[in-house]
């Protein structure tokens, strides 16, 4: 069977989306399943499609941030490859006492629910697999030929074991940290003071482990999870500021370079994809606001972090900065050029302004992602000028040839220059849009104004005439 | 510019710093939550309008006049990302902030057309739209909510005649022959046989009666006739108001939900009650006609807090709604921004029976509001504006 291309994923729509992952849930074949959903993972972790809960899916719950896709680099500690949830499953499965209880979840065909509450059920069945991995992790200690076993299975298994473990032990706090994460954010009784409850937790739930690794997974598994990330800031601020008071080994340095080398993991991978459509654009800024963001919030925080941390954010934000002055420029270029190189007279399409508006907000995110970075690349603020100039020259022949047409072909160019208005907006400063509406609108003997207030009441009311 | 509470006094009194909240608690009877609110407002007036906005930091901001000066202001909640509500001088605004190019047109629209009054700022922001400065949804949608103004007026008009028809037995046809005769091209020579009849009956000239008429009809137009199938915006958007809470109530979503939930009960009680009255009113046409200006004066400003009271309000359902559009994942950010902008009922304009929750409601909206400006650049954030206009086009079709 072939599966599609990525390229071709990546056209569908968030509805197509969703139904191309509930068919790929009910694929036989667990490794074309596999691979149809690596395809389409990236739009997925935007879209979140509802998924089918089955017994494995809940045993993964309370590490699912953690989980990674990338199988090849050497694993570091708190990322837990995708592929080794399949073996980890059947060992913890083979140690459950009953499997009726996973049966019945699996033929249930009910839905995952996203919240940090598990139903009465879940906990129970969440009880007893963290039982089996504390076996499982038990034997491994005392079977001395168990690691190799396991590590036969997957590589990474005897270590990944050790860290499901950790957090099936911490899950009750974890989860409780998570609720009241949330509830800040819903404004019940936690508010602003939970960055000081989660530590509270964090100790809590790994006091007496003598072992920092635990702490460490606690506050990563909370800073990686999606739903969190607005939060993130405050929770490593609070780290930061607790381990520097400590002046001890610095777990927010540590939790911070795992956290760099997940964004460049990510960013790697936004790189790669390929940037033909104003929608890719879209989706590679957004990838960079995102990472420029995490890594600004881990800056504010670097003072009280090793300085090999401030060395790999730099590094990162050189990669971002090299990308978009580079194959991002380049792409809007083209994309800015497809509009404006339009044939002259004519007036572009509404699909067209739409493509451009898209390319333009793609441009602006970035700058403003970088804004606190550094100056934009060069080939981009190059491209944000001529943007404004090719666009404000092409609405000037449109304007032109209509000088002598009816008030109808008139009002249909008007239309238009204000909706190509609009899409530059983004990355012009007022004046400079305003002159270009007002250009077009004076040449199509709408308007003309010193004051900005009396031009937009002629636009208005030239707008309005057919309608009064 | 101020920062400080929407009432005249405290907007002044308080410039530059943040003003300590003045609780003041009201009692209540069993079933109605006790209330007290910080800041806030004691009238309509005060409260002033909610102006389409498409600029995220003003998005779902007010507008009033200043009693003292004369002048325009505008009341943003949360500007800072601080608790306060700022109070901005209209003509200011550019120079304080960033404007989108619809938001430059539609404050020299409100400016020209005086358009502070939930009525007026309608028409001012379905003219704007239409230009497509909030883009061609929003320009669309504006075109039918003119014509949607134009219909309700005409269904209105009708609906009198038909009224005053049965009332007066003038014309010697069946009623249902007349109905279909109002709708038609004759419509205009009956409303002038109507009115002579009902001049009679009432006892005044029968331009005047004519006048009158087609008078009453524009102020009912808003509201429309209660026996009217979809008859006007503010029964339409009352409805809304009454699904918006059921769905709120239904959704179950902590003390959060409850408190807006509560808000949009007692505002619609407050309206049915109020649609009520004006329905009894206009049921008795030759009484009301008989104390004219009284009356018309009275309706005119009954139909005014109405608008006034309902006003705000679809934009806190298209929020809902987008909030809720994924069930398995509430976005709270929405439900955080539903509490940032939801009417609260002016203290002085609340029933005597009619004391909302606005304690917990004020402090919870303390703690909500969110900066909206890209923190690090102060640029515009252009995909919440296209958001704000998504909801502009939505509300403006109802």
């Amino acid at each position: 069977m072939q599966l599609p291309e990525r390229q071709e994923l990546d056209q569908l729509s968030e509805e197509k989306i969703k139904m191309v992952y509930a068919l790929a849930d009910k694929m036989p074949d667990g490794q074309l399943r596999g691979q149809l959903k690596d395809q389409i993972r990236h739009r997925l972790k935007k879209i979140r499609p509802l998924r089918r809960l089955t017994a494995s899916r809940l045993f993964c719950l309370p590490f699912e941030s953690l989980l990674s896709n990338d199988a090849l680099r050497v694993r570091t500690f708190g990322s837990i490859p995708r592929n080794c949830v399949g073996p980890l499953w059947s060992l913890v499965k083979e140690e459950l006492p009953d499997h009726g209880a996973i049966d019945r979840i699996d033929a249930s065909n009910q839905m995952l629910m996203p919240q940090p509450c598990p139903m009465m059920e879940h906990r129970q069945l969440l009880a007893s697999f963290a039982d089996a991995v504390s076996r499982i992790r038990s034997n491994l200690s005392s079977d001395r030929g168990m690691p190799a076993r396991l590590a036969a299975m997957h590589r990474d298994l005897p270590d990944v074991m050790e860290e499901v473990h950790a957090i099936y032990q911490m899950r009750d706090e974890i989860l409780t940290a998570k609720r009241q994460i949330m509830a800040s954010e819903q404004l019940i009784g936690i508010g602003d003071d939970y960055a000081r409850s989660v530590m509270a937790l964090a100790r809590q739930a790994s006091a007496g482990r003598g072992d920092q690794r635990w702490y460490k997974l606690f506050f990563l598994v909370l800073l990686m999870d999606e739903d969190l990330a607005d939060h993130s800031g405050a929770l490593i601020e609070a780290l930061a500021e607790k381990s520097a008071r400590g002046a001890g080994a610095s777990i927010a340095s540590e939790v911070c370079e795992l956290m760099v080398a997940r964004e460049g993991e990510a960013l790697k991978a936004g790189f790669a994809a390929a940037l033909t459509t104003p929608a890719d654009l879209n989706a590679a800024a957004d990838q960079v606001r995102a990472s420029a963001e995490s890594l600004g919030v881990m800056r504010l925080a670097s003072p009280h972090l090793n300085r090999q941390i401030g060395e790999s954010i730099d590094q990162m934000e050189g990669r971002i900065h090299e990308f978009l002055g580079g194959q991002f420029a380049k792409a809007a270029s083209a994309s800015v050029a497809s509009f404006t190189g339009g044939p002259g007279e004519s007036l572009p399409t509404m699909d067209e302004i739409k493509a451009l508006g898209q390319t333009i907000l793609a441009v602006a995110k970035v700058q403003a992602a970088i804004h606190h970075i550094y100056d934009p690349p060069a080939d981009l603020k190059e491209l944000a000028k001529t943007a404004i100039e090719s666009v404000g020259a092409r609405l000037d022949r449109i304007a032109a040839a209509r000088v002598a047409g009816t008030m109808r072909q008139k009002q249909d160019a008007l239309a238009v220059a204000v909706q190509v208005a609009r899409s530059i907006e983004p990355i012009s400063n007022e004046e400079t849009v305003l002159e270009m509406l007002e250009d077009c609108a004076v040449q199509l003997g709408f308007a003309e104004s010193s004051d900005p207030a009396q031009f937009f009441l002629k636009i208005i009311h030239a707008m309005n005439t057919t309608h009064e | 510019m101020s920062r400080s509470s929407p009432t005249s006094s405290l907007s002044r009194g308080a410039a530059g710093k943040q003003a300590e909240p003045a609780r003041v608690a009201y009692g209540g009877d069993a079933q109605t939550l006790r209330l007290a609110y910080d800041y806030a407002p004691s009238t309509f007036d005060e409260r002033g309008t909610t102006v389409p906005f498409t600029t995220p930091e003003l998005a779902f901001s007010r507008v009033r006049r200043d009693s003292r000066t004369n002048h325009l202001e505008v009341l943003v909640m949360g500007f800072s990302g601080g608790r306060s509500i700022y109070v901005f001088p209209w003509e200011g605004l550019t120079s304080v902030l960033r404007l989108t190019l619809h938001d430059r047109a539609l404050q020299a629209e409100i400016s020209l057309a005086d358009a502070i009054t939930p009525m007026r700022m309608r028409l001012a922001a379905h003219r704007v739209a239409r230009t497509g400065l909030a883009g061609v949804e929003a320009a669309a949608a504006a075109s039918v909510a003119m014509e949607r103004i134009a219909q309700d007026e005409k269904l209105t008009r009708e609906a009198m005649l038909r009224r005053i028809i049965r009332l007066t037995g003038v014309l010697d046809k069946t009623t249902d022959d007349l109905m279909r005769r109002v709708r038609g091209r004759v419509g205009e020579s009956i409303i002038v046989q109507v009115s002579e009849v009902f001049a009679k009956l009432t006892r005044q000239p029968s331009d005047l009666c004519r006048t009158r008429l087609l008078e009453l009809s524009d102020a009912m137009g808003p509201l429309g006739f209660a026996d009217e199938e979809d008859a006007g915006y503010l029964r339409r958007t009352l409805r809304q108001l009454g699904d918006l809470r059921a769905s709120i109530s239904a959704a179950n979503i902590g003390a959060t939900g409850h408190l807006a939930a509560e808000t949009a009960g007692v505002t619609a009680r407050m309206a049915e009650r109020m649609i009520g009255e004006i329905d009894r009113e206009i049921r008795n046409l030759p009484a009301f006609f008989g104390n004219w200006e009284t009356n018309i004066a009275q309706l005119r400003h009954a139909m005014d807090r109405l608008a006034w009271l309902l006003d705000g309000w679809l934009d806190v359902c298209e929020l809902w709604q987008a909030a809720m559009a994924d069930r398995q994942n509430i976005d709270h950010r929405r439900i955080a921004e539903i509490m940032r902008i939801i009417p609260l009922v002016p203290k002085g304009e609340c029933e005597t029976t009619v004391r909302v929750t606005m304690d917990n409601l004020s402090g919870i909206r303390h703690r909500i509001v969110q900066q909206l400006q890209d923190w690090r650049t102060g640029e515009v954030d252009y995909e919440v504006v296209s958001r704000i206009e998504a909801i502009k086009a939505r509300t403006a079709v109802l």
